[in-house]
């Protein structure tokens, strides 16, 4: 490998994406329309659990504008099961098809759906399809659904509506519980919430029967993995399908998989050899769309008097909802549950339950928000018993340098870092010294003010395709590419990565730019097309670039190494003379001496004027597994003040100090954290989809409903980098699209509980809203009032 | 979901109740609903069919409503169960009393009640469908004031001669 010639890496570049979405020439699935295209509606179970008797669809079938309707037994015959990209080790598969037969089991799952020539007549007639609903017992709350007389989900396939449950551990937890000095241990509920892209799913089905071609625009994460999943579930083999996902209005890793409307509009399409096309409104969105998060943490930690953490024990359940869906529910709570602290002691227990719910599927943070919720606010618990300062606590625990790389007891590698340095930089960033110097009055307003911290280790980018094979995925660790010089001297770079955002397709051409030595603008991304991108795993878990720029950086070495040969035939020098430089390749030394790559390429391209023993094209394909997983780490502190009597508070600031690695793009790095805890502070102040648990019924799927943050609740946020090179991806970089959805619930947490130390005040829930605050209060009055003073 | 509101109209209890013994003069009274009519066979039962607008949702629902205690003067009570039948897709049940409070000259009507929805629309909170209560309620207290007094008046024609 050559070295770099140019400094592209840490610029900050314009990103590619930003012309065509800001003219307003952003292709999002909505905006194909194809000629004949009629649109689908679906019908969903009212109930969260019915046995489905008979469905009169004869009314339906009459309305003028309707072409075809789908019911159970259709799609049956027609198509397989989904299959499930992520099973559960051990656990059985639990599919499902696209639309409910005998009984349905969430509340929105697909019953019936219409193609006709309009959306609007489709969905009138669904009201015209009588279905005759049997409502059975139900369950919905994540551990009454283990309880011993909940109704079974499963009953052919489970004894009980526990799926699974796994344990990693390390030393002898018990016993250093059992014997440390202090212990504190806590239940923490994490709500259920939504991943709220602005574009919800949708899908363009195209079948030419005569071409057997099925050509399919989807929003997702994952075109390659789409077109696996529907040649798993339809009569076809994979050379008939092409995914396409243009511009992807937001995935947050709830596009990650196929869904049950992929294959009813590809089933319509193909039954009537038209296009058809289905687009989610928000209502549905909320109800058929993969949820997030819910979980129930009971963790315990055991500490010397001095406040060495001496055991860590988490037994968690997360909530997987009816069904398992393509990624099922997180899994990444088990891998980072001791945080940066340095205890060899830990045991940690995942156990996934079903309920009569809409499946979990991924979502940015994938278990890890979850867990440091958990951890992090015991831990200030922990430091209240103690009567030692939080940020002492910490510091006293972290991991550092010298212990790197460091093995947890959950067995993940922790690559290198300086975990100390992120709480330090946070706690400078919010003077805490002053803060804890001032004592805890209250200001003019009558509110008291809090600091909290939350620090985080994360996992970035899968460690290979062996580790996650052991684990059951059906996907690889690696990502690649293929660059193909073009005659007017730029380079096309084909990713299977599709863009919903993140900004990979500006991050992959200053990577291939960097190394190639072409200007930036001459390198035009094509991204997100099964039909013309080599086959890759996607874009998720904070995986492309660790794994995309090792790719990009051996095609553009190849592609370089040719360009070079041809034009040392050309310059009359050696390839060792010469370099890359803009659009041209000029002798090193005398760089009057050059030639445009525009000759070169073409030359390449027809193959003439090459040497001899020179094949003909220029293009180059990579794959590249990275060897390791990157973890990245840093620390929050929140700010707020708190009202004691009415529990209303504000978070004045919230400061993040973090570490991603080399950073390719200051912006987009920036951008990713800001955006990433927003929907962490979203999730952790106001966010709840809420069921009802007599009725199963969710009440909180409306925009009216569901309080996802504005810009006008979103505090003033400082980003603080340090940038330590892993020492184990390419270019040294971490994966950074998730972290910011980590620490926010419990820095914000942790600060609440600071302002009010004085009241007793513990929380051990989310959303934290100013109502649980209050309630907070009120118990710990209540608590006192009645002598419980012992603690 | 639980609401409950009140009104006061001006009129005596015995008149108040007397009205209310006629339940289909009293679903004349309600907004949205375009039936009413007794079902055969079965004692205090009716088949009502009514169009609301929740939200960004309008639904009509045809529903089965049986009264289920009665307090002479005092407060009715009955359930509700039906599904929608045009607009979104759902169903519901709705326990509902009402209660009357002679208050000299007027009358303090409370209505309240328990609604559980299912479906997209019972996706709409607890704010949607209580504005929207409210708002049918307070329309319920205009309707029943003007028909009573139209009761009232003399030459008014006989009312609810049905039974």
């Amino acid at each position: 490998m050559s070295a770099p010639r140019q400094s592209l890496i840490g610029g900050a570049l314009p990103r590619k994406e930003d012309d065509r979405l800001l003219c307003g020439d952003g292709l999002f699935t909505d905006d194909v329309q194809l000629a004949h295209q009629l649109e689908m509606a679906v019908g969903r179970c009212p109930f969260p659990r019915a046995a489905i008797g008979a469905i009169d669809v004869a009314q339906a079938r009459a309305l003028a504008g309707v072409r075809h309707i789908l019911t159970g037994a259709d799609v049956r015959a027609a198509s397989e099961p989904l299959t499930v990209l992520r099973p559960v080790p051990g656990a059985p598969l639990l599919p499902y098809y696209a639309l409910a037969g005998a009984e349905a089991i969430h509340e929105g799952q697909p019953v019936v759906s219409v193609a006709a020539t309009s959306r609007a007549i489709a969905e009138d007639a669904l009201e015209l399809i009588d279905i005759d609903y049997e409502p059975l017992p139900h369950v919905t709350d994540t551990l009454g659904a283990l309880a011993d007389d909940a109704p079974v989900l499963h009953p052919g396939t489970l004894p009980s509506n526990l799926l699974t449950s796994n344990v990693d551990r390390a030393g002898e937890p018990e016993a250093c519980l059992a014997e440390a000095p202090v212990v504190v241990e806590g239940r923490f509920h994490v709500n259920r919430v939504s991943a709220l892209p602005m574009e919800a799913r949708g899908i363009v089905a195209h079948w030419r029967a005569g071409a057997r071609t099925l050509e399919v625009h989807a929003s997702t994460q994952t075109p390659h993995l789409i077109r696996q999943q529907l040649a798993e579930c339809l009569p076809l083999d994979e050379g008939c399908i092409r995914v396409i996902a243009s511009d992807v209005g937001g995935g947050f890793g709830m596009k990650l998989g196929l869904y049950p409307e992929d294959v009813l509009a590809v089933l319509h399409a193909m039954a009537l050899r038209r296009p058809v096309k289905w687009i989610e409104d928000r209502l549905e969105f909320f109800r058929a769309s993969t949820q997030a998060r819910e979980a129930v943490h009971d963790v315990r930690i055991g500490a010397e008097a001095d406040g060495r953490i001496v055991a860590i024990t988490n037994q968690y359940t997360t909530d997987l909802g009816a069904w398992n869906s393509t990624y099922g529910s997180a899994q990444l709570s088990s891998v980072v549950f001791t945080g940066p602290y340095k205890v060899a002691d830990a045991a940690v227990e995942r156990r996934v339950a079903l309920t009569n719910k809409t499946p979990i599927g991924a979502y940015r943070g994938y278990g890890q928000p979850e867990v440091n919720f958990a951890l992090e606010v015991l831990l200030d618990r922990l430091a209240r018993r103690l009567d030692v300062d939080p940020l002492e606590l910490r510091r006293t625990n972290m991991l550092r340098p010298e212990d790197l790389p460091w093995t947890t007891p959950s067995r993940a590698v922790y690559d290198n870092g300086d975990y100390l340095k992120t709480l330090e930089m946070a706690a400078d960033a919010v003077d805490y010294a002053a803060h804890r110097a001032k004592g805890r009055e209250c200001r003019d307003d009558e509110r008291l003010t809090g600091i909290g911290f939350a620090s985080f280790v994360e996992r970035t980018g899968y460690a290979s395709a062996r580790f996650l094979a052991g684990r059951g995925s059906r996907f690889g660790a690696h990502e690649s590419v293929v660059l193909r010089a073009n005659r007017s001297g730029g380079i096309d770079l084909y990713t299977g990565v599709s863009t919903f955002g993140q900004g990979s397709e500006t991050a992959f051409a200053q990577v291939c730019a960097e190394v190639f030595g072409i200007d930036y603008e001459a390198i035009t991304v094509h991204a997100g097309d099964s039909g013309a991108s080599p086959l890759n795993t996607g874009a998720f878990a904070s995986r492309t670039l660790i794994a995309a720029a090792g790719a990009i950086h051996e095609a553009a070495d190849a592609l370089r190494d040719k360009t070079l040969r041809i034009a040392a035939m050309v310059l009359q020098s050696t390839p060792d003379a010469l370099e890359v430089s803009g659009r041209a390749v000029r002798v090193a030394d005398e760089p009057g001496r050059a030639v445009p790559l525009a000759d070169i390429f073409t030359r390449a391209i027809i193959g003439q004027g090459i040497p001899e023993d020179e094949a003909p094209g220029l293009e180059a394909a990579a794959h590249f597994e990275p060897s390791h997983a990157s973890f990245s780490f840093g620390t929050a502190a929140a700010v707020v003040a708190v009202d004691p009597e009415s529990g209303e508070f504000d978070v004045d600031r919230f400061v993040m100090a973090h570490d991603c690695g080399v950073v390719v793009n200051p912006p987009l790095v920036d951008g990713q954290v800001r955006g990433g805890l927003v929907q962490g502070l979203g999730a952790a102040l106001a966010e709840e989809l809420r069921y009802d648990e007599s009725t199963g019924q969710l009440v909180s799927g409306s925009m009216l409903d569901y309080f996802a943050p504005t810009i006008m609740d979103v505090p003033p946020i400082d980003l603080l980098h340090t940038e330590i090179p892993s020492h184990v991806t390419p270019f040294g970089v971490r994966g950074v699209g998730e972290v910011g959805t980590i620490p926010p619930a419990a820095a914000v947490t942790n600060a609440i509980c600071d302002a009010l130390a004085d009241y007793g005040v513990e929380i051990s829930a989310l959303p934290l809203t100013p109502e649980r605050v209050w309630r907070a209060l009120s118990d710990a009055r209540d608590a006192r009032g009645s002598g419980a003073m012992k603690r | 979901m639980k609401f409950r509101h009140e009104f006061r109209i001006r009129a005596s209890g015995d008149e108040v109740w007397r009205f209310f013994e006629q339940p289909l003069e009293v679903a004349r009274c309600i907004p949205g609903v375009e039936e009413a009519e007794p079902l055969e066979g079965e004692d205090d039962s009716y088949s009502v069919r009514a169009t609301q607008k929740l939200g960004p949702m309008s639904t009509t629902f045809q529903a089965k409503v049986r009264i289920s205690e009665r307090t002479a003067g005092a407060r009715i009570a009955f359930t509700a169960t039906g599904k929608a039948v045009r607009g979104a897709v759902g169903n519901f049940r709705a326990q509902n009393a009402v209660t009357l409070t002679d208050e000299g000259g007027e009358t303090c009507v409370a209505v309240e009640g328990e609604v559980a929805l299912a479906g997209v629309l019972g996706t709409v909170g607890s704010a949607v469908i209580n504005r929207h209560a409210a708002k049918v309620t307070a329309e319920f207290a205009c309707n029943l004031e003007q028909a009573l007094s139209a009761a009232d008046a003399p030459g008014a024609p006989a009312r609810g001669g049905s039974h």
